[in-house]
């Protein structure tokens, strides 16, 4: 049984268990690193128009109804899902593709829902004699731990974040717009093979929060932000990073290394069946100690991490609020990016998966500020 | 502003509220100059008084960034949108009927159910139209972001080109094309490009070796939020161009202020024949282009839309030939009184 065979299987098992007859896997087109993309996932075909859909009946074959039109062909050659519709009229060709399930009564699910417009979900919703049943939770457990398939490309992606990086720390020097330093890097990283990026990456003397690159030119004495999240085949990973134009402060290597030590408790903290909370908590614990328990919530920072697409994006956010249990082969970011008074905001952080010693992460190198001394 | 808020004292409108959604943002920023990267934004625009911005929900840290990217003083931080809809309702609008716009098409429909909720005793009209008539002609600021993302484009296309001609794949051309936009300062860039031996423009998902000749690329790209497109073949001969070249300088020299836009295409259809014609327009001949990728109007027989003095528009022909790419090419051309202008400056 191949991998999206094998997701599907799963999903019908889920259908089972909630009565579902029919579940509708819905995509904008939009596909973010914050997100779960469950057309990608369970087809491996990465949508372009703005709505494709999966029918998955509980017994019989799922049909991918695409747009545009013009798509029909990559999706022959990408998409595990073999019965195919691809059309610029998805409201006819989505009635009809129900209409040809002949399922009456039919009790049917929906991911993606949360994704669809108002006019989306009411054409969607007038297929069947009742509203659909949201599924994403039911998708997220089933997905939550990673299957080997997202774990190699999670591996690959790493690596590729990681190559991003040191490419940034060869190329990087004052006079430099941000900006050119980020396209430098993203180039980097799509020619050895990530198919998409999401990347924040700033500069200043003392930082208060990371953004997009703009045309600010690059000097000694910079603290570099970066926060680079490659995908290969979909699946997104991320790192924070962190790099002076110059040599490093003491001060600055001082609470740096206090972050660290803050991913680090949140890694010993994060086996199997801990929550969420715990591990954020373990984490503020450090930083506390150190004097800095205001600077732990917003605005001196946004989450302590947060889940990855391309299947699940459990655990979500890391933060107090959240109650989320972790599994062994749950993939995330940790990182307690934030803002500390004497130096700014500093970027610190891994991809990480859920193992049974702790979260252990997807890249090699061990966290660090880095100098840039040229 | 002015021209917006004397429309609004016309209509009867007490104030705005615009969305912005990462995928439409066009009245948000035309108004705010502002535009989410992620997620949406939403504008609160009274009849008087500061506009305030709400840049993202719960977004604190991330307020001083949104403030240098926008002339609007007042950018706020609010913890869910009904806070966020009810204060500003609440600054000196209490009565009176107010414009909605970016709630239809983008914006997800639990958001959109919490906004109608949060407006339910409030009267309200749809202002999507309105603000798409104001922003037909694009002002001074917007044409010049405008053709420095068609700066950003050219220069791109000029680097794939290099890449190809030098040996590289169809795939390497198209990342290297990919970097120089954004080391110009592109915030998105887009492509399609015959990566495989289908002849399909598809995105780029992963490394390949195929190097094919002509090689057809379709490369867009987005500063400060106006987006800039132009479709690149490299490598075909002047005879297999020539059909596509003779089709596209017709619809450039058909298009100015106060024509309809069924006419450019039937220059089209008028200068490639009824059989190459069908084939072009599979792919489609132009639209409106600026602060979305595709806004109107289209380019389509039938389309009696009135092409606006100030207006962008990206034309474009795809004919298929016997190479496995066939022959792409588009300009980008802002339409004048009498005439229009090349942004690229191929007209």
């Amino acid at each position: 049984m191949d991998v999206y065979e094998s997701r599907m299987a799963k999903l019908r098992q889920g259908m089972e268990t909630s009565g579902l007859d029919l579940l509708v896997i819905y995509s904008n087109g939009c596909h973010s690193f914050l997100a779960s993309d469950a057309v990608r996932y369970v087809t491996g075909f990465k949508p372009m128009g703005p709505h494709s859909a999966v029918l998955l009946p509980r017994d019989g074959d799922p049909i991918l109804i695409l747009t545009p039109a013009l798509d029909s062909v990559r999706a022959k050659k990408r998409s595990a899902v073999k019965r195919l519709i691809a059309t610029d009229d998805f409201a006819a060709d989505f009635a009809r593709a129900v209409s040809s399930q002949r399922l009456h009564p039919c009790k049917a699910g929906v991911i993606g829902g949360w994704r669809m417009t108002r006019g989306t979900r009411d054409l969607i919703n007038s297929q069947f004699t009742v509203p659909l049943a949201a599924f994403d939770e039911e998708f997220d457990n089933i997905a939550r731990a990673r299957d080997q398939l997202e774990l190699q490309l999670s591996e690959r992606a790493a690596e590729i974040a990681e190559r991003g990086y040191a490419r940034l720390l060869e190329v990087v020097r004052p006079g430099m717009l941000e900006y050119e330093l980020a396209g430098e890097v993203e180039c980097y990283m799509k020619s050895l093979g990530a198919d998409d990026n999401f990347q924040l990456m700033s500069a200043s003397q003392h930082n208060l929060a990371v953004r997009a690159p703009s045309d600010r030119r690059l000097d000694v004495g910079d603290v570099i932000l970066a926060e680079i999240s490659p995908s290969v085949e979909g699946q997104f990973v991320q790192i924070c990073r962190t790099a002076v134009i110059g040599p490093a402060t003491d001060i600055q290597r001082e609470k740096y290394q206090l972050l660290i030590d803050a991913m680090l408790a949140g890694m010993r903290a994060g086996v199997p069946g801990t929550t969420v909370r715990e591990v954020v908590q373990a984490m503020n614990e450090v930083v506390t100690r150190a004097g800095y328990g205001k600077y732990c919530f917003p605005p001196y920072m946004r989450a302590r991490g947060h889940g990855l697409g391309l299947g699940s994006a459990s655990p979500g956010d890391l933060m107090l609020e959240n109650e989320t249990r972790l599994v062994a082969g749950m993939t995330f970011v940790i990182h307690p990016n934030q803002y500390i008074p004497e130096t700014g905001y500093f970027l610190v952080g891994e991809p990480v998966v859920v193992t049974d010693a702790g979260l252990k992460p997807l890249t090699r190198r061990q966290p660090g500020l880095d100098s840039i001394l040229r | 502003m002015r021209i917006v808020r004397a429309e609004m004292a016309r209509r009867g409108l007490r104030a705005l509220l615009v969305f912005g959604h990462y995928t439409d943002y066009q009245d948000l920023c035309y108004l705010t100059q502002f535009f989410p990267a992620a997620n949406w934004s939403l504008a609160f625009v009274p009849l008087e008084g500061d506009i305030i911005l709400l840049p993202k929900l719960k977004g604190g840290r991330d307020l001083p960034a949104a403030r240098a990217r926008t002339w609007v003083q007042d950018v706020r931080n609010y913890r869910t949108l009904s806070e966020a809809i009810h204060e500003m309702l609440g600054e000196g609008v209490a009565d009176g009927k107010i414009g909605l716009a970016g709630i239809e098409h983008s914006l997800p429909a639990n958001l959109h159910d919490e906004v109608l909720a949060c407006l339910a005793s409030v009267s309200y009209v749809s202002v999507e139209k309105m603000l798409a008539e104001i922003r037909r002609s694009l002002r001074p600021r917007e044409i010049s972001a405008l053709r420095r993302a068609a700066h950003i484009v050219k220069m791109a296309a000029g680097v794939l080109e290099r890449a190809h001609a030098e040996g590289a794949s169809n795939t390497e051309a198209v990342v290297a094309a990919d970097g120089e936009a954004r080391r110009l300062g592109a915030v998105d860039f887009r492509a399609l490009a015959v990566l495989d031996e289908s002849g399909a423009l598809a995105p780029v998902e992963g490394l390949s070796t195929l190097r094919s000749e002509p090689f057809v690329a379709y490369l867009a790209a987005n500063f400060l939020g106006y987006w800039a497109d132009l479709a690149v073949t490299v490598g075909a001969t002047a005879a297999s161009l020539r059909d596509a070249e003779s089709a596209l300088r017709a619809m450039v020299r058909t298009a100015h202020a106060g024509i309809e836009a069924n006419e450019l295409a039937q220059a089209a259809a008028d200068s490639l024949g009824q059989s190459r014609f069908n084939e072009a327009r599979r792919y489609g001949l132009g639209n409106g282009i600026g602060l979305s990728l595709h806004s109107a109007p289209d380019v389509t027989l039938g389309n009696d839309e009135v092409l606006a003095d100030n207006a962008v528009l990206s034309l474009r022909v795809r004919l298929a030939d016997s190479t496995l790419s066939g022959v792409f090419i588009s300009d980008l051309v802002l339409v004048g009184t009498s005439s229009s202008e090349s942004l690229l400056g191929s007209a």
